[in-house]
């Protein structure tokens, strides 16, 4: 699994994706690790199918006891299906999730991890030295869904908003904007019901300060193409499978 | 004729409940057994001094059916905690299996060692839950054998009840039919019985194999 450093100051992103190893038919997603120097957070850590190569990349960069907290952004099976894993790894771990899907989410298998429910308005996550913040993003697609902001680095981990279907091995980072319009168009349309709650999302995020938009698949956006997402994404009409 | 239960290819997890829903049947059939033996008992007493010997012997049966159904649902309740404890040790094995490959492929990450740790506490855990898989399933096995043992006498005793039915005389073919209805209960118990055992055995095997395996 490609691991890339995507912001490296007092703490550290890290982007896990593009997975060779991923069995065919299964979409590939990115995974976040958030570390500070006692602390770490994986954000959205993934499906069961690709626990062992996440686990063997994480590696690379903290030890298991290193990994304290974990978020999941909803509760779809490419977010959170290896929750039963991490549960075994990570005995003393919290995980972070939207209050909605406790019910559900624990039917991954959660004996050992706690549980912290994120109320709709959303949440900090605090790592002791860093703190970040959960943002709304309810209906985006999940009826329950949040985003993890950091004012300090200012990324956005934004989950399916910004996500897009592409071939394996691609770049990291969006260069060309309108070439990539294509392979999100689909995506957003499709899997986001609601124009009103795209349009508060969009609203909300052009309050904070974002360097980079970091969606669960597809590449993240940098500098400049920030703010062309959002313009893009505002224009868009969702919710296309209603004629 | 028995069936013989096709086990290869079903996981031990799978053998576990299937007893429980196996001997449901079981439940049923001792249900129907002791209304049976009710019926019996009514023609008996009808039958007065002709079928004197009668009596005793569907008391027996009697008690035998309602101890049968109180063995299944204990043996229900069980075999649902083994398959829970069965698919929990599942679990910690498949992660164990899976930190192991990591432990053995990622061998340049800077803190691939930290999973030792991880590793060993999973295989006491695992340990923990073997040592209750097999307890449950000795329990199991006995309950099992206890029902099979009340069948073989229940056999002798419906021999004996064909004799007592020979001097019911017009009653006779009434209490034949009866006996022949208990036998046939008999026999369909002992099956399912049979059936349960074979699986519980073939998860015993599995679970055996997989402990055999990983000390290798």
């Amino acid at each position: 699994m490609k691991a890339t450093n995507i912001y490296d100051q007092r703490h550290k992103w890290v982007v896990f994706g593009r997975d060779p190893e991923k069995p065919d038919g299964i979409i590939d997603t990115n995974q976040y690790l958030v570390r500070t120097d006692d602390r770490a957070l994986l954000l959205d850590p993934g499906g069961i199918e690709i626990f062992s190569s996440m686990l063997s990349a994480v590696l690379h960069h903290v030890s298991v006891d290193q990994i304290t907290d974990l978020f999941a952004s909803h509760q779809d099976p490419d977010i959170i299906s290896s929750l039963g894993l991490w549960d075994q790894a990570l005995p003393n771990g919290q995980l972070h999730a939207p209050w909605l899907w406790e019910g559900f989410i624990r039917h991954f298998g959660l004996n050992n991890i706690k549980y912290i429910p994120i109320p709709d308005q959303g949440s900090e996550i605090n790592l002791g030295s860093l703190k970040l913040v959960t943002i709304p993003a309810h209906y985006l697609h999940s009826s329950g869904n949040f985003h993890v902001y950091d004012p300090e680095a200012k990324i956005l981990m934004s989950g399916d908003v910004g996500a897009a279907l592409e071939p394996p091995g691609a770049d990291m980072y969006v260069d060309d904007f309108d070439e990539h319009i294509d392979k999100m168009k689909m995506f957003h349309q499709r899997w986001m019901p609601s124009n009103r709650a795209k349009n508060d999302w969009v609203r909300r995020v052009r309050d904070l300060d974002v360097e980079i938009i970091a969606p669960q698949h597809g590449r993240l956006f940098k500098g400049e193409n920030v703010a062309r997402f959002l313009d893009w994404l505002e224009e868009l009409q969702v919710g296309t499978a209603i004629a | 004729m028995l069936q013989k239960v096709m086990l290869t290819k079903e996981a031990a997890f799978v053998s576990t409940t299937s007893v429980a829903a196996e001997l449901f049947v079981v439940a049923e059939v001792a249900r129907d057994m002791s209304i049976s033996v009710k019926n019996a008992k009514a023609i008996a007493n009808r039958a007065g001094a002709k079928a004197r010997g009668f009596s005793p012997i569907t008391d027996f049966i009697d008690e035998m059916s309602i101890e049968t159904m109180k063995l299944v649902n204990l043996i229900n309740h069980d075999s649902i905690e083994l398959s829970r404890i069965a698919i929990n040790e599942l679990r910690i094995r498949d992660a164990v299996s899976k930190f192991r490959v990591v432990s053995d492929t990622a061998t340049d990450a800077k803190y691939v060692s930290s999973l030792a740790d991880s590793i060993k506490r999973l295989k006491q855990l695992q340990e923990e839950e073997r040592v209750k898989l097999f307890g449950y399933a000795r329990k199991l096995k006995d309950l099992m054998d206890e029902i099979s043992q009340k069948m073989s006498v229940a056999n002798v005793i419906v021999s004996n009840s064909r004799i007592e039915a020979v001097n019911a005389e017009e009653y006779r073919s009434n209490l034949e039919s009866i006996a022949n209805d208990i036998e046939t209960a008999c026999a369909t118990i002992r099956e399912r019985v049979n059936s349960s055992q074979q699986r519980l055995e073939s998860a015993l095997q599995q679970w055996k194999g997989n402990g055999a395996d990983e000390s290798n």
